[in-house]
C-alpha cells in the first residue's frame, strides 16, 4: 500500500477541526505533526474550541500542552493564552469574542516559538474566526476541540475533520476500539441522497424544530420548541404516509427510545438529523433502531478524513502499538495513523 | 445622593418604567440605534433636564437641528462614519489603566493604536458633515500614532517594534538564529539544548519588551485627556446621530421651550400606536390642544380615545424633557420640574392597594410636589374606581385645586360638571358629527364587526368646548350600537328623561 499520510487526507480542505475522543488522546501531536510536516510556504491559522469543562483544571494546575509554531502562522487564542505563549508576537485584531479566559485575539506569529490555544467554546463564534483568518490569508486553518464538543465537526463550522483517539480512553483495548467505532458511525452518518427530501426540507421546514415529510412530498411542522421533549408529537402524528422525521439539534437515546417504546410505525421511516455531531446515543440504540426497521440520515454529512491514535496513557499503561493501530484499522472504515509511533 | 438614588428620583418623578412603557417612551428610546459603546452609553443616561439647564436642552436641541442639517444629502458622510463607528471598540478600560500608569500589555497598546487610526478616519468623515457642535471635537492622535508605530507602516497591527531598542533587536536576531537551528537540527538531544538556550533568549526577549511597555505606558499616560474627550464625542456623535435619524424616520419637529407656564401642541401622534394601528390598516388620528397653568379637563365618548390622548401627550412632554424632537407638527412647552401621569394602571396595585387606593397615595405626592415647584400631571380617569358620587366630588374639588395652581394639570373624566369656565374644557368629539340612524344600520347589517365600525366613525379629535354645551350621550349611544338589550336601553332612556 502506498504511504498516505495525514497532510494528503487533509490537502483538500481549508478549514479543519481535530476532534479529540477523550483527553490526552494526542491531539496536540497531531497538530505539531501537521505543523511540522507540511510544507514552509504555508500559512496557517490555529484556534481552538472552549476549554471543554477544563476550565477547573485549568485554573489550577493541569497545564494545556504547547504547540510549537512557525514564524508567520497565525492565531486565535484568549489573552490569557495569548501571553503563555513565547513567540514574538504581532497583534492583528481584537474580535470582541469572550471566553472565560479573556478575550479572543488574533495574532501573527513573528518568530517560531510555544503557544496555547483557548477559543470560543461557541460554534458560530468559532465559524467567524475561522472567517476571520482566512481574511488575513490564511490557507489552512486548523481548529482544536473535543468529542464533548464534537458539534464543531458540523459542517457549518469546519470542512473536514480528524478524528483522534487514544489509551487514556480505558483501560480495555477493545472498549477504545469499541468507543472509537461508535463514535465513528455517529459522526459518518450518510447524507439523506433524496434530492427532493432535502429541498422540501430547506425550503418548507427551514424553520421547524421536528418536522414530517410524508411520501407524496408534503410536510408538517409539529411546532416543537425543542427536539428533546418531541418525542411525543412524533409519535401521536406518525402514520402510513411519513417517510420522514426531521429533527433538528440533538438527538439522545431518550427520544429514540421513547419513539420506539410507543409505537412500531417508525418502520421504513428515516430520521433526518442536521448532521453526525448532533447525535447523542449509544450503540444498543442504534442498534435497535436499524434493527426494528428505522433508519438515519443527515442533511449534510461530515468529511471524517482520518483517525489517529496514541498507544500510550499518561496514567501509566500503554496498549502494544501495532496490535492497537492494527484493531483499530480492522474496525474501522477510515485510514488510521499513529503520528508518534509511526504508521 | 449616589447616580442610582438620583435616578430613581427622576424615575418617581418623570414616569416608572412601566408609565414610559405604557406611553411609548420606550419604544422610542428602544428605537434609537447607538452603534458604539459610548453612545449606549449616553443612551443609558437619558434624563430629563433640570430647570436650571435650560441653555443645555436648547443646545440640544439645536445640536439636533444641525445635525439633520449635516445629513441632508451627505448619505456618503453618515455611510463612512457608521462604517467607522463599528469598528469603534470599547478601550475605556485601557485608557483608565494607562491613566493610572498601570502597564499596558500588547493588546492594549494596539487597542489604542487601533483606535487612533479610527479617530483619524472619524475626523475625516465627520468634517464631511460641515457642521460645527461645541460637544464634539476629534483631535488628532498624530503623536500617540507616533509612538505606537515608530516605523512609520500606517496599518492597524502592532507589536513591540525592533525599532524601539536596539538591545531588542539584538534579542530578538539570536532568537531566531537559534529557532533556524532547531528547524534544520535532526537529532533530538541537540534539539532539546537549543530549545533551552532559546529559551533564555525569550526570557530576555520578554524583560526588555516589558521595559518598553514601560516607557510606552508612561509616553501614552500624557494623551490620557485627548483620548477621553475623543471616547466622548464619539459617544455624543453616535448619541446625536441615532436622535437625528429617529426624527427623521417619524417626521419628529423641533419644539420651542417657553418660559411661561404653557402648552401648545399641533397634530401631535404617538409613533407606537400609530405603528400598532397601522398594522390594522388603521391611522392615527393627530391631536391638537393648548393648556395653561391650572387645569384642563377632557371629557367625551367612551372608545374615544382620552386615554391615548393622555399617554400622547405625556409622551411628548417626557421627550422633549429629554432633549428629543417631538412627535408634533409644533409644540412648546416649558422646562417641567415634574411629569406624572396617575392612571388606574399604576404599579402600585400590585402593591396591595385598590386602584383607588394607589391613586389617591399617588395623588399626595403629587400634590407635595404642585406646592413645591412647577410641572405637569396628568389624571387618566380619576377615582373612575370609587362610587360615582363621592368620585364626582373629589374630582371636582381636584380639579377646582389644582386650578388655582402654577402647575400645569390635564383631567381626563367621565364626569359631567367638573369643569368650570375659568378651566379650558376639551372633548373627544366621538360620534356627535355621526348621523346615528345611519350608523345604526351599517352595525345591523353587520353586527360582528360593530366594534370597528364604531371605531371607524368615531372621531378622535379633541376640540376645545365650553360649559354651556350639551354633554353628548356616548355611552347610552355605544351601548345601543353595540346591541345592549332593549329592555335595559329603555329603562335607562326613562332617567336619561327624568334628568
Amino acid at each position: 500500500m502506498g504511504k498516505i499520510n495525514i497532510l494528503d487526507r487533509i490537502k483538500n480542505y481549508r478549514t479543519i477541526s481535530i476532534i479529540g475522543m477523550d483527553k490526552n488522546v494526542g491531539k496536540t501531536t497531531v497538530l505539531n505533526y501537521i505543523l511540522d510536516k507540511a510544507e514552509d510556504n504555508i500559512t496557517f491559522g490555529l484556534s481552538s474550541i472552549g476549554r471543554d469543562g477544563e476550565e477547573e483544571d485549568s485554573v489550577t494546575e493541569t497545564k494545556k500542552p504547547k504547540i510549537y509554531i512557525k514564524r508567520g502562522t497565525y492565531i486565535a487564542t484568549s489573552k490569557q493564552c495569548l501571553f503563555n505563549g513565547d513567540i514574538t508576537k504581532e497583534i492583528v485584531e481584537t474580535t470582541e469574542i469572550n471566553t472565560p479566559i479573556g478575550e479572543v485575539i488574533i495574532a501573527r506569529a513573528l518568530s517560531d516559538g510555544f503557544v496555547e490555544l483557548g477559543g470560543p467554546s461557541i460554534n458560530t463564534y468559532m465559524k467567524q474566526i475561522c472567517d476571520r483568518l482566512i481574511t488575513f490569508g490564511c490557507e489552512k486553518i486548523i481548529v482544536d476541540g473535543a468529542l464533548s464538543r464534537k458539534t464543531l465537526a458540523s459542517p457549518a463550522v469546519t470542512e473536514a475533520s480528524i478524528l483522534s483517539t487514544g489509551a487514556s480512553l480505558n483501560r480495555s483495548m477493545n472498549k477504545v476500539v469499541e468507543k472509537t467505532a461508535h463514535a465513528v458511525r455517529l459522526l459518518s452518518i450518510a447524507a439523506e441522497d433524496n434530492k427532493d427530501v432535502t429541498n422540501i426540507v430547506e425550503n418548507k421546514l427551514s424553520a421547524a424544530r421536528v418536522g414530517l415529510v410524508y411520501k407524496d412530498l408534503g410536510i408538517r411542522d409539529l411546532k416543537a420548541i425543542t427536539s428533546l421533549e418531541s418525542a411525543k408529537e412524533i409519535v401521536n402524528n406518525l402514520s402510513d404516509g411519513v417517510s420522514h422525521v426531521l429533527i433538528r439539534g440533538v438527538v439522545t437515546d431518550k427520544l429514540l427510545e421513547d419513539i420506539i417504546k410507543s409505537t412500531d410505525k417508525y418502520k421504513g421511516i428515516t430520521f433526518l438529523v442536521e448532521d453526525g455531531t448532533k447525535l447523542f446515543i449509544n450503540t444498543d440504540t442504534l442498534y435497535r433502531l436499524k434493527k426494528l426497521g428505522g433508519v438515519i440520515k443527515a442533511l449534510e454529512s461530515i468529511n471524517l478524513t482520518c483517525l489517529t491514535c496514541n498507544p500510550k496513557s499518561p496514567y501509566g499503561y500503554e496498549f502494544n502499538k501495532d496490535l492497537f493501530l492494527e484493531t483499530l484499522k480492522n474496525n474501522i472504515d477510515l485510514p488510521v495513523f499513529d503520528v508518534l509511533g509511526g504508521g | 445622593m449616589c447616580l442610582k438614588g438620583i435616578q430613581e428620583g427622576i424615575k418617581v418623578k418623570f414616569l416608572d418604567s412601566e408609565q414610559r412603557k405604557q406611553v411609548g417612551f420606550s419604544f422610542i428610546i428602544d428605537n434609537l440605534e447607538a452603534l458604539t459603546a459610548f453612545g449606549i452609553e449616553e443612551k443609558k443616561n437619558i434624563r430629563p433636564f433640570k430647570s436650571s439647564e435650560e441653555n443645555k436642552l436648547r443646545n440640544e436641541l439645536n445640536n439636533i437641528e444641525l445635525m439633520l442639517h449635516g445629513l441632508k444629502g451627505n448619505k456618503q458622510a453618515l455611510g463612512e462614519i457608521e462604517r467607522v463607528f463599528c469598528k469603534v471598540k470599547d478601550v475605556r478600560n485601557t485608557v483608565k489603566r494607562c491613566s493610572e500608569n498601570i502597564t499596558l500589555d500588547e493588546v492594549e497598546l494596539y487597542e489604542i493604536k487601533y483606535f487612533s487610526i479610527l479617530i483619524e478616519e472619524l475626523k475625516e468623515a465627520y468634517n464631511l458633515l460641515n457642521i460645527d457642535i461645541k460637544t464634539i471635537k476629534f483631535n488628532s492622535l498624530n503623536e500617540v500614532m507616533d509612538i505606537l508605530d515608530p516605523e512609520g507602516k500606517k496599518i492597524s497591527t502592532y507589536y513591540i517594534y525592533d525599532s524601539y531598542s536596539e538591545a531588542l533587536k539584538n534579542i530578538r536576531t539570536e532568537k531566531r538564529r537559534l529557532e533556524e537551528l532547531i528547524y534544520k537540527e535532526s537529532n533530538d538531544e541537540n534539539i532539546k539544548l537549543l530549545k533551552s538556550k532559546r529559551l533564555n533568549t525569550v526570557l530576555l526577549e520578554e524583560a526588555e519588551e516589558l521595559k518598553i511597555r514601560r516607557q510606552l505606558t508612561e509616553r501614552l499616560s500624557g494623551y490620557v485627556l485627548i483620548l477621553m474627550e475623543n471616547i466622548n464625542s464619539i459617544g455624543k456623535l453616535d448619541f446625536l446621530i441615532a436622535k437625528a435619524k429617529l426624527t427623521l424616520k417619524y417626521n419628529a419637529e423641533k419644539p420651542v421651550i417657553e418660559d411661561s407656564m404653557e402648552i401648545r401642541f399641533k397634530e401631535m401622534t404617538n409613533p407606537e400606536v400609530s405603528e400598532y394601528l397601522a398594522r390594522k390598516n388603521k391611522i392615527f388620528t393627530p391631536l391638537t390642544i393648548e393648556l395653561n397653568k391650572g387645569t384642563t379637563v377632557i371629557t367625551g365618548a367612551n372608545m374615544g380615545g382620552k386615554s391615548i390622548a393622555l399617554k400622547t401627550l405625556v409622551l411628548n412632554l417626557m421627550l422633549g424633557q429629554c432633549g428629543f424632537y417631538v412627535f408634533a407638527k409644533e409644540a412648546c412647552f416649558p422646562i417641567l420640574n415634574f411629569l406624572y401621569f396617575i392612571s388606574d394602571d399604576m404599579q402600585s396595585v400590585s402593591q396591595g392597594l385598590s386602584t383607588f387606593g394607589a391613586e389617591i397615595v399617588k395623588l399626595k405626592e403629587v400634590i407635595n410636589s404642585i406646592k413645591k415647584e412647577c410641572g405637569f400631571v396628568a389624571l387618566d380617569e380619576f377615582a373612575r374606581g370609587t362610587n360615582p358620587k363621592e368620585g364626582y366630588y373629589l374630582v371636582k374639588s381636584l380639579c377646582k385645586y389644582l386650578n388655582t395652581q402654577t402647575s400645569i394639570s390635564l383631567i381626563s373624566t367621565h364626569y359631567d360638571g367638573v369643569a368650570d369656565d375659568t378651566m379650558t374644557h376639551y372633548q373627544v368629539v366621538g360620534l356627535k358629527n355621526m348621523n346615528f340612524n345611519l350608523l345604526k344600520t351599517k352595525i345591523d347589517l353587520n353586527k360582528m364587526k360593530s366594534v370597528d365600525i364604531i371605531q371607524e366613525h368615531m372621531e378622535y379629535r379633541l376640540e376645545k368646548t365650553s360649559v354651556k354645551d350639551e354633554v353628548p350621550k356616548d355611552a347610552l349611544n355605544i351601548s345601543v350600537l353595540l346591541g345592549l338589550q332593549e329592555e335595559v336601553i329603555d329603562m335607562a332612556k326613562k332617567y336619561y328623561g327624568e334628568d
